[in-house]
């Protein structure tokens, strides 16, 4: 169709260039298989990440909508939702509670006598305009709140390791070596080491940053970060890897 | 044309990479990332960019299958993820540490290799140092019409842009190669 303009202006040095890297790039390679294997470990940790998403989202969903569905059944949620119908002339008694409302935020900056103005602020309303109802009301959300909380701090406190050390160190390793986001694993491994500066995985995340560095092209930095491996300065690890490394950076 | 690049099994692939089957992602593997690879190392010029390219584009494969029309092959398509991603800045910071290693490995590997072989690779060598000193849209269209020998037409799918500018792109990349080759026979 449109191959002919592919040979115009023919110049056999590029021709016999292109036909050599045609020949020399085919793709076959030794790493296939692994690169096959790491394809599907990552479609796999994507598919559970997207899991635990759905998992929390209905965890969440769940957390909110059952006090909701009570509130509802109960009759609370107008309360709730009172504020977004004031003007609402029908009933004398919604009336008397919507035309209260704006006046206590007025008092505010007019009356200066009073002394403490958030705690006067919710009762007084409630009190004047329903006195059964809307004590529950003010009530009923900060109930939910605390009982939301409590759960995720008590297993925050739980176990004896560190485990936000370890989530940190995860977070970085999940970017560098899954996402293959050098950026993105560089400010997670920065952000694990200030934390940490001699956590458990202090050594790997220092290696590991001078790896996404390199990645990054940040060449001096890169340079610094492996000296101290290259040195010896952590016996043997990774000791040949960063020589190499630094050498190949070498102009 | 294989078989997964005949219509029907196409679209049963195409159908089960749209349901997130890994296994359909596998068979997807299997069938192209040769293909894949080879654009990747040419466009790239590094085993090691070559293979993180390939890697990407097949992880990408199940979110981004959804735009996929039918109206060029599955692998076409992969190229094009291919090429997408190759646009990235990163990847030209990666192709540095690539062409690091290369430096490394070239001793190693003329001594071991027969004269023309050399003497190709030697060919290859130059025209993919001269590839990373044009922009990468004029790189991607010398990849795909004078090294892989694609149409216009499938280039300009590839690269997402109109036949014209894939012409103009060539034009100039043209230019600058002859500019490049004349230089390297002064020296």
């Amino acid at each position: 169709m449109s191959e002919p303009f592919a040979n115009e202006e023919n110049d056999p040095r590029l021709e016999r260039a292109a036909r050599a890297l045609a020949e020399v790039g085919h793709g076959r390679s030794d790493d296939a298989a692994r690169t096959r294997a790491r394809i599907l470990q990552s479609h796999r940790d994507k598919q559970q990440r997207s899991a635990w998403l759905y998992a929390a989202a209905a965890v969440l969903a769940l957390s909110l909508g059952v006090p909701t569905a009570w509130a509802w059944a109960t009759g609370r949620l107008a309360h709730w939702l009172e504020p977004e119908a004031p003007a609402a002339p029908s009933a004398p008694s919604s009336a008397a509670v919507g035309e209260r409302r704006p006046p206590r935020e007025d008092d505010e900056p007019v009356t200066p006598e009073v002394t403490a103005p958030s705690a006067p602020e919710l009762p007084e309303p409630i009190t004047e305009a329903a006195p059964p109802e809307p004590a529950p009301v003010v009530l009923a959300p900060p109930v939910e709140a605390p009982d939301l909380a409590p759960p995720e701090e008590a297993g925050a406190e739980g176990p004896v390791v560190d485990p936000a050390e370890r989530r940190a160190y995860r977070e970085a390793h999940a970017l560098h070596f899954d996402a293959r986001d050098a950026e993105g694993a560089l400010a997670a491994w920065d952000r694990y080491l200030t934390r940490y500066p001699s956590g458990r995985f202090a050594i790997e995340a220092r290696y590991n940053r001078a790896l996404c560095l390199v990645r990054l092209g940040r060449e001096n930095e890169a340079r610094e970060a492996l000296a101290p491996f290259a040195a010896g300065r952590y016996g043997e690890y990774r000791r040949r890897e960063a020589a190499a490394l630094t050498e190949a950076m070498t102009p | 044309m294989s078989a997964l690049e005949r219509p029907v099994v196409g679209d049963l692939l195409v159908t089960r990479l749209r349901r997130g089957d890994a296994r359909a992602l596998a068979e997807a593997y299997d069938a192209h990332h040769e293909a894949v690879r080879a654009f990747a190392r040419r466009l790239l010029g590094d085993e090691v960019s070559a293979e993180d390219l390939v890697h990407d584009v097949f992880v990408t494969l199940p979110d981004v299958i959804g735009r996929f029309e039918g109206r060029s092959s599955l692998r076409t398509f992969l190229v094009s993820i291919a090429a997408n991603h190759a646009r990235h800045a990163k990847r030209a910071r990666a192709r540095r540490l690539g062409a690091y290693e290369r430096l490394h490995e070239e001793p190693r590997t003329e001594s071991t290799t027969p004269e023309d072989e050399v003497e190709r690779r030697a060919l290859a060598a130059t025209l993919t140092r001269m590839l990373e000193a044009l922009p990468m849209e004029q790189r991607l269209v010398v990849v795909l019409c004078i090294v892989e020998e694609r149409t216009s037409t499938e280039a300009a799918e590839i690269v997402g842009v109109p036949e014209a500018t894939v012409r103009t792109r060539l034009f100039y990349a043209r230019k600058k190669l002859r500019e490049m080759m004349d230089a390297e026979v002064v020296r």
